[in-house]
């Protein structure tokens, strides 16, 4: 187990994660130098343009860090460059952590747990790696003619297409949040905490007015179940 | 040239050739750490289980990957959408700081104005995100030993972060839209105690469908509205 994480954690894992990040950066300042001359040409004034792009900045600085807590969340079991990578692009907590789980499940194992090797690292890596796939081709393909796909699929009907994207990520979790309540032990305390956790933490979102705590909600709720699991562990023997 | 075709010529155009580009280097990006992991270090992924796994996270992305950039390219705007879905939490993240944006610049939605002010403030808030997570892991590398192999309650408490984060999304639909959860999940607790332990490229893409097709008819019947979704 020490092993992979080793490897999970070379230079070498640095180095091949970071590429992305640096196509990343280059596009953000592409596009910024192109908004700014453009801007310029149809006479927008620099001060106005100045202020969004620092809006920008500012408004994406808290909820980036509750994206650290993430982060943590999966060091543990895939080293930090990987995890860093997939967060820093296309990434969510969510998706990278179903991801790995599919992946460990294909492998024969249950969810995200300290029995990963070698061999079951690389496969959730190609997984989770792989599964984005299709969300950079369709932006990358489509993103010019988007208006005119709007109406041609789903019939321009918004309220349902959020309904769809809703649904089939609700349909893919179905089985996924079910297995521990029929299984118990560790998982289905676990689930519970982080069902419980999430309720406090949404109750106190919406009738104490703490918008601020949106971001870091589905992080600390995670956090929340997982001690859970600790702690019947540690005093109820429960799992393990 | 009048200003619509100055915009055009200016924005539209550079954007598309910079976006397309830095979307398919990110593509060939997705490739290097596995074959980092191949050739240098000789791990080789048994093909089945990547195509099996693959099969159950591309049912749900798939949808996902087509309707959200449409759901979202009247707020993000065209350059928006090349950088949103390029680094990710669209909805968390990147949405609101298209609003602020247009709210602090004082532009109207759907002009030129709102496009570049939209564009701008998504590069900034990509450049900061960016910024946080490179000063961010650094800042946590000192840590991260101390967590891994602390102890048998922490090594089973790792082991959970998926049950935990289902439990979390449950109480997250419950807030949300309990409608849509009843049939998914009452699907899997079905399946679930006939046979807990089936692959998920099986189970997933039947039930991805079922799921939709229960949406379907209560939206139809106007039982779940598309406002304050996921």
């Amino acid at each position: 187990m020490d092993n992979y994480l080793a490897i999970a954690n070379s230079a070498g894992m640095w180095v091949a994660c970071s590429v992305i990040i640096v196509v990343v950066l280059f596009q953000a300042i592409r596009l910024t130098v192109i908004a700014l001359r453009a801007g310029m040409a149809i006479g927008m004034p620099k001060k106005q343009m100045l202020a969004a792009f620092r809006s920008g900045i500012t408004t994406a600085l808290v909820p980036s860090i509750a994206i650290l807590l993430g982060l943590a969340l999966l060091i543990p079991r895939l080293g930090v460059p990987f995890p860093w990578m997939r967060l820093s692009v296309i990434g969510s907590v969510t998706y990278e952590l179903i991801a790995a789980g599919a992946a460990a499940n294909e492998m024969g194992l249950e969810g995200v747990s300290g029995s990963f090797t070698g061999t079951v690292f690389t496969t959730v890596v190609w997984v989770m790696s792989l599964g984005v796939i299709f969300n950079l081709l369709v932006i990358g393909i489509f993103t010019p003619s988007i208006k005119r796909l709007k109406d041609r699929i789903a019939g321009g009907d918004e309220g349902w297409m959020r309904v769809m994207t809703a649904a089939a990520f609700f349909g893919a979790v179905g089985y996924m949040v079910a297995q521990p309540v029929v299984k118990g032990g560790a998982p289905l305390v676990a689930l519970i905490g982080g069902f419980i956790g999430m309720l406090i933490l949404g109750a106190i979102i919406q009738l104490g007015k703490q918008n601020w705590l949106k971001e870091w909600a589905l992080a600390l709720a995670i956090l929340g179940g997982m001690t859970a699991a600790g702690i019947a562990f540690h005093y109820f023997s429960i799992g393990g | 040239m009048n200003s619509n075709e100055v915009f055009q010529d200016r924005f539209i155009v550079p954007v598309q050739k910079t976006g397309r580009l830095t979307i398919f280097l990110a593509i060939i990006c997705l490739f290097i750490p596995g074959l980092y992991l191949y050739i240098f270090q000789g791990l080789i992924p048994p093909v089945t289980a990547v195509i099996r796994g693959l099969i159950a996270v591309w049912s749900f992305m798939a949808v996902m990957a087509v309707l959200e950039p449409i759901v979202y390219y009247p707020i993000l705007g065209f350059g928006g959408t090349y950088m949103s879905f390029l680094v990710g939490n669209v909805l968390n993240l990147r949405v609101p700081v298209s609003a602020t944006a247009q709210q602090v610049a004082g532009t109207k939605e759907g002009t030129s104005e709102a496009e570049i002010v939209s564009t701008l403030g998504i590069a900034g808030s990509l450049i900061a995100s960016e910024f946080v997570m490179i000063v961010g892991v650094l800042a946590l590398l000192p840590f991260i030993g101390r967590i891994q192999g602390s102890g048998m309650a922490i090594e089973v408490a790792l082991d959970q972060v998926l049950p935990a984060l289902f439990g979390a999304l449950g109480g997250i639909f419950l807030f949300r839209v309990p409608k849509l959860g009843i049939v998914p999940l009452g699907l899997g607790i079905l399946i679930a105690l006939f046979k807990a332990d089936l692959p998920y490229s099986i189970v997933i893409p039947p039930m991805v469908i079922l799921s939709i097709i229960a949406a379907r008819i209560m939206y139809k019947r106007k039982w779940v509205k598309g406002e304050g979704m996921v």
